[in-house]
């Protein structure tokens, strides 16, 4: 890596400038690892914040995160400059994530339903949430994490990219592949769920 | 803003106010470690299919069937795969086993002096079972014209000397095998008459001659 990184600089690039499509593109050409790297420093918090936010789970986040670096590092000639380079990497997360969320989904519902007699589906308290421990901004973030878990995959979804991601519908399009009737109703359907559970909050 | 992102105001503002989460500090590190462990992982699976490829192949068998036609070459152009129409014969083991110190392998240095022995051994065996056939036969006549009473020639018997049932108790084998074989080797019953019993068969010979000759006269 430290050879690339001279190397980048002894042709007079500085890679840091470079935008994102420029980067990959560099990789693709020269198998610069040095844009890999910068590309995973300027992503990897963002796709861990909106991976988070959709599954819940910091460590299972983390893997995930990592898993679409390796999957972008390894089918990085499969990317094309037709397509923004965000996109592309956050359709890789959210494929990942979507496929995580129903592995841990489908592991707990059948964990739960094969104990006791009458397969009644429990709910799990979450020890992790410790009100004593966390700050005011902590307990509200727990309380809309919780919330927003609550809603369903599918709004959840395009709420995160819409709200807290902060992207364009068009954007949203992309990385969803749906159409922008769909997008714009099912972000409208998540919200909706969202103020309904989070009432108690903006009454305070 | 348009009137859905009015109406959901609130629900926005709380979303965007969200603490913005951060990788963990290892994240890198620990990502070059999956992508390394990766890389060698595939590299090894690439090196055993490279391995297998039939181009890589080829040579190596070529190597190996080079090896197999030279060594078979060699080993037909050796010196231990002689001809067999040029071979010594081979000594049988089992043959030497029933033998006795008479009849052992005459060793290849002392061969012709022993094969000189062997020849006297076998023209004295002859001899002395000439000599004994010859006895054998007077008997057999002298009883044969005590019965019959006429003369017995030994031209005229169907036993030849060689095929007359011999009393000596070897039978020369031929010169080559430098072996002679026992009687007692063989698998036949031999009965031997003591004094007494030819004794007997004459008395009763005789008697049965008399007997006959009373017969006649009657």
């Amino acid at each position: 890596m430290d050879i690339n990184r001279e190397a980048g600089s002894r042709n007079g690039k500085n890679l840091n400038a470079f935008s994102d499509e420029e980067l990959i593109a560099d990789l693709q050409q020269t198998n610069n690892e040095r844009a890999f790297e910068i590309l995973v420093q300027r992503y990897k918090n963002p796709l861990t914040n909106y991976v988070f936010r959709f599954l819940g789970d910091f460590d299972a986040c983390t893997d995930v995160v990592q898993e679409t670096m390796i999957k972008f590092y390894r089918y990085k000639n499969n990317y094309s400059n037709v397509a923004k380079f965000s996109t592309w990497i956050y359709t890789i997360a959210g494929n990942l994530a979507r496929t995580e969320y129903r592995r841990r989904k489908r592991r707990s519902f059948i964990s739960i339903n094969d104990y006791g007699e009458d397969h009644k589906v429990f709910d799990i308290p979450d020890e992790s949430y410790r009100p004593d421990v966390m700050t005011d901004s902590g307990i509200k973030d727990e309380i809309i994490q919780k919330a927003l878990l609550k809603v369903k995959e599918v709004f959840r979804e395009v709420v995160i990219l819409r709200d807290i991601q902060g992207m364009s519908y068009e954007e949203i399009v992309k990385i969803t592949g749906l159409n922008e009737g769909t997008v714009k109703s099912r972000i409208n359907r998540g919200r909706a769920k969202l103020q309904k559970l989070l009432k108690d909050i903006y009454k305070e | 803003m348009n009137d859905d992102e009015k109406k959901y105001n609130e629900v926005i503002k709380t979303l965007k106010g969200l603490q913005k989460l951060k990788a963990p500090p290892n994240f890198e590190a620990d990502l070059k470690r999956k992508l390394n462990a990766e890389k060698s992982v595939k590299e090894e699976k690439r090196k055993i299919k490279r391995f297998f490829t039939p181009s890589r192949l080829v040579p190596s068998f070529g190597l190996a069937a080079a090896a197999i036609v030279i060594f078979l070459m060699v080993n037909t152009n050796s010196e231990e795969a002689d001809n067999p129409f040029l071979m010594e014969p081979k000594i049988r083991e089992d043959v030497v086993l029933v033998s006795d110190k008479n009849e052992s392998v005459i060793p290849e240095d002392n061969l012709n002096e022993k094969s000189d022995l062997v020849e006297k051994d076998v023209f004295a065996d002859k001899k002395n079972s000439g000599v004994r056939t010859e006895k054998l036969l007077k008997e057999r006549s002298s009883d044969n014209d005590l019965l019959a009473g006429r003369e017995f020639s030994p031209s005229e018997s169907t036993l030849t000397a060689e095929t007359e049932i011999t009393t000596t108790d070897e039978v020369s084998a031929p010169l080559a095998t430098g072996i002679a074989i026992r009687k007692s080797g063989l698998n036949f019953r031999q009965v031997y008459h003591t004094k007494e019993e030819k004794k007997k068969i004459l008395e009763l010979k005789k008697k049965f001659q008399i007997l006959k000759k009373i017969e006649k006269l009657e």
